[in-house]
């Protein structure tokens, strides 16, 4: 980050609460795609990309999803550190129009900073139908800042944005003058005083009680040199402001700083904040956002008029049928069987792959095998290639024929789901469920995320409010959901068993409830609460479902083509050099265990690569088992260990001592799961 | 709790209220309604209290579980203005 920021570079930050269209923005300022969607927190990593306004080029930051300075999960405090110390050169505030008064008390905080701002007010068509008419002349006057209206989704306003941006830098001036300095705040707030009375409205003076400003003063003084220090905003009075207001709410990240380096600083503070609390008789943090939320609620009064009666859509009368236990849980499960079954399962890993899969080894082997006989003499290098494991005929007829079309489908369906607003509902539905595994009903945005692609899911996770619960999805999302080339596989593979399917289904089940009122019990740490926003119901746009699609399943790709060319290659040289044929026969005994037979052994080193890798050798296998040896060899590669790519993001989430217990239960618990359920069926006559 | 004060987790669907205080002791509590713009001052509509609790907000719906809607205390506008005199 701190090489975007430096000259000659302008860096134009899009900041605003999750859900308002920020990564649409993104896409239409840069370009470029990152994957935009209907529910809160899907920009987990600070997306950055080029983007040429007026023939001059910029950095464009779509920061993760923030409703104020004031962080609550680890993402949003990604985005706050980076407006405070890193100060992009501009930030543009997207805020969905028809809730405006929620969203000014956060334009008002990015003006506090001292960071120039162009607030955005995006999805104006909602509003609009709403009834709603929004003054944006009266705004852009009284706010003293550039105020757009767009329809960023259609383009609408897009034009006017990028002017907009484009003469803001071209001023090139320092940041507005609303007080350079604390002095001249007190100065401002006595001189205008509220300024909420008839035409000497002034919004920005300073709008907080006098003893709070006194305070902010105060812990200036007490911790400026630390947090300039710290945060390298020395020259910035207009940073120093915010960190001081945020440390008088206390901020978790800003107290722990000042705690480290200064401990009778911080006394002294808490002393002064509980003097604070005492004479408004409440937490600061809430005096100061109704101290926030009363000035927002003003301007909306003088700036947001109903002109007409809303528009009754027949999709809001559905929205509160599907969170409702009825109608909206059987809707569910139709849901996630239509998607789940019926189009990743029957017909992306049935139809297509097999499909595919005719092409590849009907004709696209053969004729590789050919070219590769004539061109490449030497029998060993032949096989690197074309042979067995060869990486053409091996490595790409997995990712191309096998992976493709099921991971494929799945982001398909996952991107309607999303756009059309109804995860956050299903969210609603299975919090009580979710709680019992210790996790809240957010958490089943990353869960069904990761039935598409764990590793991805794992990253997602980061949403989640509490560390307890990051770590208890991360660790189901490692043990016991299926990845949506397992889950296809697997599917179709046990299709024509429905008994097998269900019983499948039924230890997956078993496990992630059993694995995760366990952890819940276990894992110390408060409960995370469940709240979220929940969007309206919208029509899909095929062009933004498309394009996410088609950017997760190139990012899919990157991720692991290499992966499986890099099997390829150790397979290839295991099976030169003997060894993988020693390790099949070392894992003998645990197959025999298993009750599979000692081939299988392949599928379990196949699926230590990557979890998809060790599926698609499974289905090459499935025509020589029996429909019980079916059941354990799913349930054994479901739970098996995580990808590789998996594995790496746990490391880089969890940290390696997590990783690496995490790992070495998961291993033992897999091949123990699959002995005992052979014991099980050979006792039951099964077998 | 004084007269006519309850508690949102106690309201009736579809009845409309105004935002008194939020009794919570956890700041994270606090904070996360903040952030969803549930302060005093504020109207709310459950329009369902199960499984979990959604309200309506000014123009937003808002998931959250009965141990938040407990927290938050209300004052119950009866036949008060239209729903939508709160604007955004």
């Amino acid at each position: 980050m701190a090489k975007a920021v430096s000259e000659p570079i302008t860096t134009i930050a899009l900041v605003g609460s999750p859900n308002v269209g920020k990564s649409v923005v993104f896409n239409a300022l840069t370009g470029s795609y990152v994957t935009v969607s209907n529910y809160p927190g899907t920009t987990v990593e600070v997306a950055s990309g080029k983007g040429v306004i007026r023939g001059e080029e910029y950095l464009v930051i779509d920061t993760p999803g923030i409703y104020s300075l004031l962080p609550i999960s680890a993402e949003e405090l990604v985005t706050r550190d980076f407006l405070l110390r890193e100060r992009p050169g501009l930030v543009v505030h997207v805020v969905d129009a028809k809730n405006l008064s929620r969203h000014l008390p956060l334009t008002l905080q990015l003006l506090e900073a001292g960071l120039k701002v162009i607030l955005q007010l995006n999805i104006i068509d909602e509003a609009s139908s709403l009834g709603l008419a929004i003054d944006d002349g009266w705004l852009q006057e009284h706010l003293g800042i550039p105020v757009v209206p767009t329809v960023a989704v259609s383009g609408q306003g897009m034009g006017r944005l990028k002017r907009e941006i484009a003469a803001v830098l071209d001023q090139r001036q320092p940041p507005r003058v609303q007080g350079g300095s604390g002095c001249d705040r007190c100065r401002e707030r006595n001189g205008v005083g509220q300024g909420q009375e008839g035409a000497g409205f002034a919004p920005l003076s300073w709008i907080y009680p006098s003893h709070i400003v006194e305070a902010v003063h105060e812990v200036i003084g007490l911790t400026g040199r630390t947090l300039a220090h710290h945060g390298g905003c020395e020259e910035d009075q207009d940073a120093l402001w915010a960190q001081a207001l945020l440390l008088l709410q206390g901020d978790e990240a800003l107290v722990n700083i000042v705690r480290r380096s200064d401990p009778r600083a911080t006394r002294l503070m808490g002393r002064l904040i509980g003097r604070l609390e005492a004479h408004f008789g409440g937490p600061l943090p809430l005096v100061i956002a109704v101290e926030r939320q009363a000035w927002a609620n003003e301007v909306c009064r003088r700036s947001v008029f109903e002109v007409k009666e809303p528009r009754r859509r027949l999709a809001d009368t559905w929205g509160l049928r599907l969170t409702r236990g009825w109608p909206g849980l059987p809707i569910a499960l139709l849901i996630m069987y239509l998607v789940f079954y019926r189009f990743v399962g029957t017909f992306g890993a049935g139809t297509l792959v097999a499909w595919l899969d005719t092409v590849f080894t009907a004709q696209v082997n053969p004729l590789v095998e050919e070219i590769l006989g004539k061109a490449l003499p030497w029998p060993l290098v032949f096989r690197l290639f074309g042979g067995e494991y060869g990486i053409i005929t091996l490595g790409f007829r997995y990712a191309l024929a096998i992976v493709l079309p099921i991971v494929g489908t799945f982001f398909l369906a996952f991107a309607l789901l999303e756009d059309s607003g109804y995860l956050p509902r299903l969210s609603l539905l299975v919090n009580r469920a979710c709680q019992v595994l210790g996790l809240t009903g957010r958490s089943a945005i990353p869960l069904v995320l990761g039935l598409g692609c764990g590793t991805m899911a794992t990253i997602t996770t980061r949403t989640l409010e509490t560390r307890r619960e990051r770590l208890i999805a991360t660790f189901l999302l490692a043990l016991a959901l299926p990845c949506s080339a397992q889950l296809g596989l697997i599917m179709g593979l046990l299709a024509p068993y429905p008994g097998v399917l269900l019983g499948w289904v039924l230890c997956v089940f078993t496990v992630v409830i059993g694995a995760g009122s366990l952890a819940s019990k276990l894992i110390p740490g408060p409960r995370a609460s469940f709240y979220m926003e929940v969007p309206p119901l919208r029509m899909p746009r095929p062009g933004n479902v498309i394009g996410k699609t088609v950017a997760r399943v190139s990012w899919y790709f990157k991720e692991v083509l290499p992966l499986f060319v890099g099997a390829s290659v150790a397979l290839w040289i295991g099976s030169e050099t003997g060894l993988f044929q020693a390790a099949v026969k070392g894992l003998a005994p645990v197959t025999a265990a298993l009750g599979l037979p000692e081939e299988v052994g392949a599928v379990l080193i196949y699926g230590f690569f990557r979890r998809d890798y060790g599926a698609a050798g499974l289905y090459d296998m499935a025509p020589s088992m029996s429909p019980p040896q079916l059941l354990i060899a799913a349930v054994t590669l479901t739970l098996f260990v995580p990808c590789i790519a998996q594995a790496a993001v746990i490391v880089k989430e969890q940290g390696w001592l997590r990783a690496a217990l995490m790992i070495s239960f998961i291993f033992p618990f897999a091949i123990a799961a699959g002995i005992a359920l052979h014991f099980l069926m050979v006792f039951s006559g099964i077998m | 709790m004084p007269a006519g004060l309850t508690r949102l987790s106690q309201l009736d669907e579809e009845t409309k209220a105004t935002v008194v205080d939020i009794c919570a002791t956890d700041p994270a509590v606090i904070r996360k309604l903040m952030a969803l713009g549930v302060l005093p001052g504020a109207s709310i509509t459950p329009l369902q209290l199960r499984p979990a609790v959604l309200c309506r907000v000014g123009y937003t719906q808002i998931a959250m579980d009965l141990e938040i809607a407990r927290a938050i205390v209300v004052l119950p506008q009866g036949e008060g203005p239209s729903d939508r005199e709160e604007v955004g």
